[in-house]
């Protein structure tokens, strides 16, 4: 891993990372080496469906669990192992907005109780001007100063969004991870938190990394995706041209999929069906995590590990041998069934979720 | 193309949200049975707020209105019958029961509120901390509660206070002993599914230190399951420091208390001399009874919520 | 009422899709429907559905669009009759296949659900018997609505499984509901449905909490099942964009009654309501460049219609209050396009002026 110069350095630079967790059934390979940079001002989308590791991505990078390998820099510092009490003054830098709000509010704390925390625990505001900044605060996510005295049971869905919003904004962080935050809330008051969330980046020039499965609501959000297939980077690039031009068989067969609400486009698209569904891993993969699912699959996928090759300058990049330069290398070089894939059981259709 | 009005019921000019009369159907009768109920319980709920204001008035007024002190013997009215003067009667050492009655309406209605305050703040603490903590802190506080609970409540009060010795200030540690571990598994249960609630993960995200975050932000949503508990262990109480009165192992006799006036009455009830601990007792089914009708109540409305 | 259910507008062919047996009386038919839940005192019941009224016709798919408390639940449920206590069906009627539904006992209830009417729910896993393997739950089904033997009822069983898409059918037959995944579960539920063989599916969000590609995958088969059993289906969802890739025609509810019916293309194209257009508006469109997303303009809380030379305004329901509306009424603005609107004050001067 490189040690970048503080100076240039992302502002997020996450090399190889692992999380694996054990469970009655056996070892979990949630996250398995991902790695991705993100620069200030920034809003990077990071897809993918359930049993991708995105999720668990989030959380590592907020520390709510604790990475089982690879590494994670702000700014250029370790934050990987870094300790609770090191990491609190980080803590006013990098924030979280939950995916729903209903749970991620003290039901019994009101919205004024709910946004001090933050300014007094890191000092933000003083007494002095506290009030002040509460009302700035609710001013921002466009919520009326007289809802500071509510429970978040007197809120409805999308002020309590907001109310979260506003609680990871206090303290002017840098860096916000935000973990599905509409897919609670009905549809128009989703079009109205992600143009607030919009709003707030150019104001306030926050980075966002933005957790969804709404392929939608990614593509008003962020101007760059990356796409999580069972707990790797399967594809990353500009979002237009992760939307207009995906590479990777798994973001094609996921963007095909995203129905468009226009009658008129009815059968005029075709569908990427991909066999079986999403398993389980009990045992890290061997060559691409998509090999057993892949139309175009050939025996060097399931081999060692696929490095990304470069589709477009503009940082489009896909983790898929269809894109290598020299192809029939790799088939030579893949005849050779040295390693072989190592999948659970439940790879097969009957697979939990 | 045409246009035709709707329906002129009155139901249909309503806006969404304002209410309509109900009309007769069968479904409404189970409903109803459902309000029936749960007014049962607020009237209930009535009747034991009755019952405790009854006896908190009891033993606030009731000294002031007759001129007999509750302990000092008076040889002269020795055993005698309820009348005008001593609206209990008098015991065998001529005291008049309704001071000694009233006087130990004040000793145990503070014992019992003592009891479940020492009980419910101490489980409630050790239940968070286990609770919220696991792990090892968790192991052994819970095999320790288990061993509490390996005892009938009533028996290991009586083995505490036997071992501190009988003073109103042990019988209260003892008995509060003895109902804390209800309290710590509540809560310790309510802390076990709280900790993974996502507002907690929010409140270690903005910065909260631990012990904050299980203080401040967990166990006040952790308590109120404990705070029915509370209604019923009120009214244990109450039982379980008047029978070790009665026993011998509570209060001690000179002093006024239902459980010791109880005793006292006890070898002379089959003579005739019904009332010494007749009036106690009925003290005692009163208080403990209106505990635990409010406690439903409370509950009730609790687990509406 | 609505305008769709009178005589002289039937027929309302579906999308074009329909064949002669659309000129037939439609499968379904919900007339002034009213849902009422008691309120905190239990002494006044609160319409959560009312006067709402629609038809389904045979063969069709039928979107019931709305959100988190339009009804739209409340409305399906009450065609299987399933409205729980302490709600109560307070007016209306609800004709399936030509039995009224409201008032029905339980013997006649059994008679419609299943046979004429059945349903898949949100979360299959937990509308399955966690107890009985997938294979016994699918065959009992034939054993109790066909009256097969157990024999026959497996072999049917299993070929059901395959029919709605499970590879492995044998395998997956002999599996609990906990072994599934969401969406294999969802197809097992499907699977049991269309056992029934019943004339209309009622499906609400099958696909919620399932991922995006298993979604796609529920909804075509649902299509497939719909056309290979010529049923009906009435498709409850948030989502335009199944009901733009799935429905034939499109309900709209909001705050419990229904604000706009029409052939979804129509409806896509010109809806009339503010509800529905506001809606529409709130689309983030997963096929366009986010642009400038801007917070959308407030939509006008009420939109003037003309119908052959009178003046209507049709206005979000969640305004009728302060707007101090009169009676609703149901007009047809273009063939199968229902708008639920309000004849204007000053309707008929105004078109005289214009004159």
């Amino acid at each position: 891993m490189t040690d970048y110069p503080a100076a240039n350095a992302p502002l997020l630079d996450v090399t190889n990372l692992q999380h694996t967790f054990q469970t009655g059934a056996g070892r979990v390979f949630a996250v398995n080496g991902v790695s991705f940079r993100i620069d200030a001002g920034e809003a990077v989308g990071l897809v993918g469906e359930s049993g991708s590791g995105k999720s668990t991505v989030a959380k590592c990078l907020v520390r709510l669990l604790e990475p089982s390998g690879g590494s994670m820099r702000f700014r250029g510092a370790d934050i990987t192992h870094m300790n609770e009490r090191s990491f609190r003054p980080l803590r006013s830098q990098i924030q979280m907005v939950f995916q729903d709000p209903t749970m991620s509010l003290n039901p019994r704390l009101t919205v004024r109780q709910t946004l001090s925390e933050p300014l007094r625990l890191h000092k933000t505001a003083t007494n002095g001007n506290l009030e002040a900044r509460l009302h700035d605060l609710m001013g921002l996510v466009n919520l009326d100063r007289r809802l500071l005295g509510r429970q978040p049971h007197q809120l409805s869905g999308g002020q309590k969004q907001r109310v979260g919003i506003a609680r990871a904004i206090a303290t002017n962080p840098a860096f916000v991870v935000l973990d599905e935050p509409t897919a609670s809330l009905d549809m128009s008051i989703r079009i109205q938190i992600i143009s607030l969330l919009r709003r707030l980046q150019d104001e306030l020039g926050m980075t966002y990394l933005f957790i969804s499965h709404d392929l939608s609501t990614v593509r008003h959000l962020c101007n760059r995706v990356i796409v999580m297939y069972l707990g790797q980077v399967v594809e990353e690039g500009p979002v237009e041209e992760i939307f207009t031009n995906p590479k990777h068989p798994y973001t094609q067969a996921l963007l095909s999929a995203v129905p468009i609400p226009d009658p008129a486009r009815r059968g005029q698209r075709r569908r990427i069906v991909l066999p079986g569904e999403t398993p389980h891993l009990t045992a890290p993969i061997v060559g691409c995590p998509l090999a057993d699912r892949c139309p175009y699959v050939m025996p060097a996928c399931r081999q060692g590990t696929i490095p990304f090759f470069d589709i477009e300058p503009g940082g489009h990049r896909a983790a898929c041998l269809l894109y290598a330069e020299d192809r029939d290398a790799v088939a030579i070089d893949g005849s050779a069934e040295s390693a072989r894939v190592s999948r659970s059981e439940a790879s097969g259709r009957t697979g939990s979720d | 193309m045409a246009a035709t009005p709707s329906n002129a019921q009155a139901i249909s000019v309503s806006p969404p949200g304002s209410a309509a009369a109900p009309d007769a159907a069968p479904s409404r009768i189970s409903w109803q049975a459902r309000l029936r109920r749960w007014r049962r319980t607020r009237a209930a709920g009535l009747v034991g707020v009755a019952a405790l204001a009854a006896i908190v008035l009891l033993a606030i007024v009731g000294p002031l209105l007759i001129p007999f002190d509750p302990i000092k013997p008076n040889p002269s009215v020795i055993t005698q019958p309820p009348s005008a003067t001593h609206w209990m009667g008098t015991d065998q050492y001529g005291r008049d029961i309704f001071a000694r009655v009233a006087a130990a309406g004040r000793l145990d209605l503070t014992v019992a509120i003592s009891v479940t305050a020492l009980a419910l703040t101490i489980g409630s603490l050790i239940g968070g901390v286990a609770g919220y903590m696991g792990g090892i802190v968790d192991d052994v506080a819970m095999r320790f509660i288990d061993v509490l609970l390996a005892f009938p409540a009533f028996i290991l009060a009586l083995g505490i206070t036997a071992m501190l010795g009988n003073e109103a200030r042990n019988v209260v540690i003892a008995v509060a002993i003895a109902y804390m571990p209800y309290f710590v598994r509540i809560v310790r249960g309510e802390m076990l599914s709280l900790r993974e609630a996502e507002y907690a993960a929010a409140a270690k995200c903005v910065g909260n230190p631990r012990p904050r975050i299980m203080g401040y932000h967990l166990l006040p949503n952790a308590l109120p399951p404990a705070f029915v508990q509370a209604t019923l262990t009120l009214g244990w109480g109450i039982l379980d420091v008047a029978g070790l009165s009665f026993l011998g192992v509570g209060i001690k006799p000179p002093t006024a208390e239902w459980g010791v006036i109880i005793g006292d009455g006890a070898q002379y009830i089959n003579s005739g001399q019904w009332w010494i601990s007749v009036f106690p007792g009925l003290a005692i089914l009163i208080t403990v009874l209106g505990f635990n009708l409010a406690g439903d109540w409370v509950r009730e409305s609790v687990l509406r919520r | 009422m609505m305008q769709e259910t009178l005589p002289q507008l039937n027929p309302t062919p579906g999308a074009g899709h329909s064949d002669a047996n659309a000129a037939a009386e439609p499968l379904v038919r919900i007339e002034g429907l009213t849902i009422g839940f008691p309120d905190e005192t239990g002494e006044r019941f609160v319409p959560v559905v009312e006067d709402a009224g629609f038809v389904v016709h045979r063969n069709e798919i039928l979107g019931l669009v709305g959100e988190s408390g339009s009804g739209k639940t409340q409305t399906s449920m009450a065609i299987l009759g399933l409205t729980r206590r302490p709600g109560k069906v307070m007016a209306g009627h609800v004709i399936v296949d030509g039995v009224d539904v409201v008032g029905l006992d339980e013997a006649g209830l059994r008679r419609v659900r299943g046979r004429k009417a059945a349903m898949i729910f949100q979360s299959p896993r937990t509308s399955l018997n966690p107890l009985m393997t997938v294979g016994d739950q699918v065959a009992r089904v034939y054993v109790r609505q066909r009256g097969m033997n157990r024999r026959a009822a497996r072999a049917e069983a299993l070929a059901m499984l395959r029919r709605v898409g499970i590879a492995g059918a044998e395998r997956v037959a002999g599996s609990y509901p906990h072994q599934l995944s969401g969406g294999m579960a969802q197809r097992v539920m499907i699977g049991m449905m269309v056992a029934c063989g019943p004339d209309l599916l009622i499906a609400d969000e099958p696909t919620t909490g399932l991922d995006v590609t298993i979604q796609a995958q529920i909804f075509e088969l649902i299509q497939q099942v719909q056309a290979e059993a010529r049923m009906s289906v009435l498709l409850i969802t948030h989502d335009l964009g199944v009901v733009a890739e799935t429905c034939h025609r499109v309900a709209v509810m909001q705050g419990g009654r229904v604000v706009e019916i029409a052939p979804v293309e129509e409806l896509f194209a010109r809806p009339r309501h503010p509800y529905t257009v506001r809606l529409l508006g709130a689309m983030l469109r997963p096929d366009r460049p986010s642009g400038d997303t801007q917070e959308p303009d407030p939509l006008p809380e009420r939109l003037d219609i003309e119908v052959g030379g009178r003046r209507y305004e049709a206005v979000s329901v969640d305004a009728w209050a302060a707007a101090g509306v009169g009676l609703p009424m149901t007009i047809e603005v273009a063939p199968g396009h229902f708008v639920l609107c309000h004849e204007r004050e000053d309707g008929a001067d105004a078109a005289e002026t214009e004159r």
